[in-house]
């Protein structure tokens, strides 16, 4: 789950990481009411999910509040990189010296944070030119950093000694903020040097596990969020769809992630392609397999691109007879009904009783994979 | 010999109160795979079942102590996961298999850690387990649907495994050990640790990797297999040719990944450190037969 930038920045101020003075406004009317404590130069943001804010024109600067009232009318409302603007962050606009940037990550099982020597919103081409532009320190997840290890990464980055005591409290909290909350990835871009050896994040991005969230209900009340990983549609609870955005002919109910993928690897290789997937492990392993099969075949059948549908389970944890009991169940009340052609590639635990239930129910099961892709491909090529 | 599940482990296993792990159980038992104890940390957990007869203890250490564990099959629930883990290794198993699924990253990253530290083999978590033919299960990996043999085979996703098998007992090749060491981004182990067991395993002949997009495990292991001596034949299958390509998460991600973790940079890698590459899992049986 990503966080907006306002609510990151909220996470922030809880450890003392100095922000920019702001408030989120979602009208002009809150606008007015803050522009007296704010001072004249301003900063508005888009409060959207996703980078290249900037960019797609989602931050404007202002002097005054005849600007800064135009500039919030182009926001609100206004689409940037495809998402409807419907709040804004308006905050103080800081003067600084340098753009630098922080961030902690999970990477290769470790925990790991890295600093650039430039930062900003070019920072990703600086350092695919000059690898040497940021510094990843890996760090123990009990222990937390240790100062000579960040003061000596700073050191090789060419900080200023008088900003190095900030920068390693702002290692320590990034490390800090991450384990509390349970935070996969959190950057500042910019980190920015103020006058006096003050660093300030002008801006903020935090990516929360969102299997985390049972245990981190604060964070979780935050809204509005985005899932960081594709879910179920609200129609179909239980099963996990996926649509491919490239258009295909075949629906594909297949078990485990790592063996539909291949599936569809497989299918395009022989000229076709996968319109939709459902993974039916959660359903099967909720002991819902009949549902399952019932849900993702309908959908299937109502899916306008496709046009053949392969069912394949290769099931060691779960008992293969009960799972073709359940499909077999389904096939038999939608006879008559079922108008595309179905493939059916089954295999594991419990399969001499599974192909005597395939058998009897007149169900060809195919011989191998193979097997299965070469009659599927045919049909609908024909 | 085969590698990690063998015939004398001495295999506990922990949230009996899991369906899963209750059916694996069973299914265990079935197979003759040793199973010497069942931790209970809440005595709830066994709540509508008839455990069979097998000792239950209160804590990892009190198995050990009393019939000598030495491998821990962990279906504890996910925030259980890292106690659970973590007593196992305190009480000094040596192996330890975790299935869970939806272990929250942090609490992986720690036990990925305190395992290392300690010389553990952590495998998993949301692992299917292992298997060494015709000596013990470890896991969801069944013997219908392979052959005891000499090819160790190290896989990322249990189902693609169980394909791959398949196909390969089609063709009559057999395999000393799969091991499964999950899919999630913070795993105990990775391909690395296990080339290493089955380069050293003289009953393993050849080794297969089954890999899959994002993450950088297999150009790390192409790395490794260059620099740590990994003499033994290897054919890799990555799957995800065809996914359309995804985005990284935020900068911190784009700058982590350098260019790894798509379909193109496993194959180059594992391709330019010697590996054989199959197209699909159907060519994996033939490139093995080379040897």
């Amino acid at each position: 789950m990503l966080l907006l930038e306002s609510n990151a920045k909220a996470l922030f101020r809880k450890y003392q990481v100095p922000t920019p003075a702001g408030v989120v406004v979602a009208d002009d009317t809150d606008l007015t009411q803050i522009l007296g404590w704010l001072p004249s130069s301003l900063v508005l943001k888009a409060q959207i999910l996703g980078g290249k804010r900037r960019k797609g024109g989602g931050v404007l600067f202002t002097n005054g509040p005849s600007e800064t009232h135009n500039a919030l009318a182009v926001l609100l409302g206004s689409s940037i990189n495809g998402q409807s603007v419907e709040a804004v962050l308006v905050e103080e606009r800081i003067e600084f010296e340098r753009e630098r940037y922080a961030g902690i990550i999970i990477d290769n099982g470790e925990i790991r944070l890295l600093f650039a020597r430039t930062g900003g919103v070019f920072i990703e081409e600086i350092t695919a030119a000059d690898s040497a532009n940021v510094a990843t320190i890996s760090v123990d997840p009990i222990q937390g950093p240790v100062a000579n290890q960040l003061q000596d990464c700073f050191v090789r980055l060419g900080y200023a000694p008088e900003y190095r005591n900030a920068y390693e409290k702002i290692g320590q909290v990034l490390f800090a903020m991450s384990r509390a909350y349970d935070a996969t990835m959190i950057e500042i871009n910019p980190l920015v040097e103020s006058s006096g050896g003050k660093l300030f994040a002008l801006d903020a991005r935090v990516a929360i596990d969102d299997v985390a969230l049972d245990r981190q209900p604060c964070i979780a009340a935050m809204q509005p969020r985005l899932s960081v990983t594709a879910s179920a549609p609200d129609e179909f609870p239980g099963l996990k769809f996926w649509e491919n955005p490239l258009g295909g002919a075949i629906g594909l109910i297949g078990l485990g992630g790592g063996l539909n993928v291949t599936l569809m690897d497989w299918i395009t290789s022989k000229g076709s392609k996968v319109a939709a997937l459902v993974d039916i492990d959660e359903a099967i392993g909720a002991g819902q397999a009949e549902q399952g099969f019932a849900t993702a075949i309908e959908a299937f059948d109502r899916h306008p691109l496709i046009r053949s549908i392969l069912i394949n389970v290769i099931s060691c944890g779960y008992r293969l007879d009960e799972i073709v009991a359940a499909l077999l169940i389904v096939l038999r009340s939608r006879k008559g009904r079922h108008v595309k052609p179905l493939f059916l590639h089954l295999r594991g635990n419990g399969m001499a009783k599974a192909q005597q239930m395939l058998t009897a129910a007149g169900r060809t099961n195919s011989v191998s994979i193979a097997a299965a892709i070469e009659a599927l491909v045919a049909s609908v090529k024909n | 010999m085969a590698i990690l599940a063998l015939t004398e482990s001495r295999i506990l296993l922990h949230g009996i109160g899991n369906r899963l792990a209750r059916f694996q159980c069973d299914e265990m038992l079935r197979h003759g795979t040793k199973l010497t104890g069942i931790v209970v940390a809440e005595r709830n957990e066994l709540e509508h079942w008839s455990p069979p007869d097998i000792p239950v203890f209160e804590t990892a250490r009190e198995a050990v102590a009393s019939v000598g564990a030495d491998l821990s099959m962990v279906f504890s629930a996910p925030y259980k996961v890292k106690a659970e883990v973590c007593a196992a290794i305190q009480a000094g198993i040596r192996i330890v298999v975790c299935f869970t699924e939806h272990v929250p990253v942090h609490d992986a990253v720690v036990v990925r850690h305190l395992a290392k530290r300690a010389g553990v083999t952590l495998i998993g978590p949301n692992s299917s387990g292992l298997l060494s033919p015709g000596r013990a299960k470890v896991g969801f990996f069944i013997e219908d649907i392979c052959l005891p043999g000499n090819v160790g085979v190290i896989t990322k996703s249990g189902s693609l495994a169980y394909a791959v098998l398949a196909e390969m007992k089609s063709a009559e090749i057999g395999i000393s050990t799969v091991i499964a060491i999950g899919g999630d981004a913070v795993k105990g182990s990775d391909f690395r640790d296990h080339l290493l067991l089955f380069q050293a395993d003289p009953e393993t002949r050849a080794i297969v990797l089954l890999g899959e997009i994002g993450g950088s495990d297999e150009e790390n292991a192409a790395d490794f297999i260059r620099t740590a001596a990994i003499s033994k034949p290897l054919v890799a299958f990555i799957s995800g040719k065809s996914v359309p390509l995804g985005q990284s998460l935020g900068h911190a991600g784009a700058i982590a990944e350098h260019g790894r973790g798509n379909y193109h940079s496993k194959i180059s890698a594992l391709k330019a450190a010697g590996v054989q590459i199959a197209e699909n899992i159907g060519e994996i049986p033939r490139l093995l037969k080379c040897w």
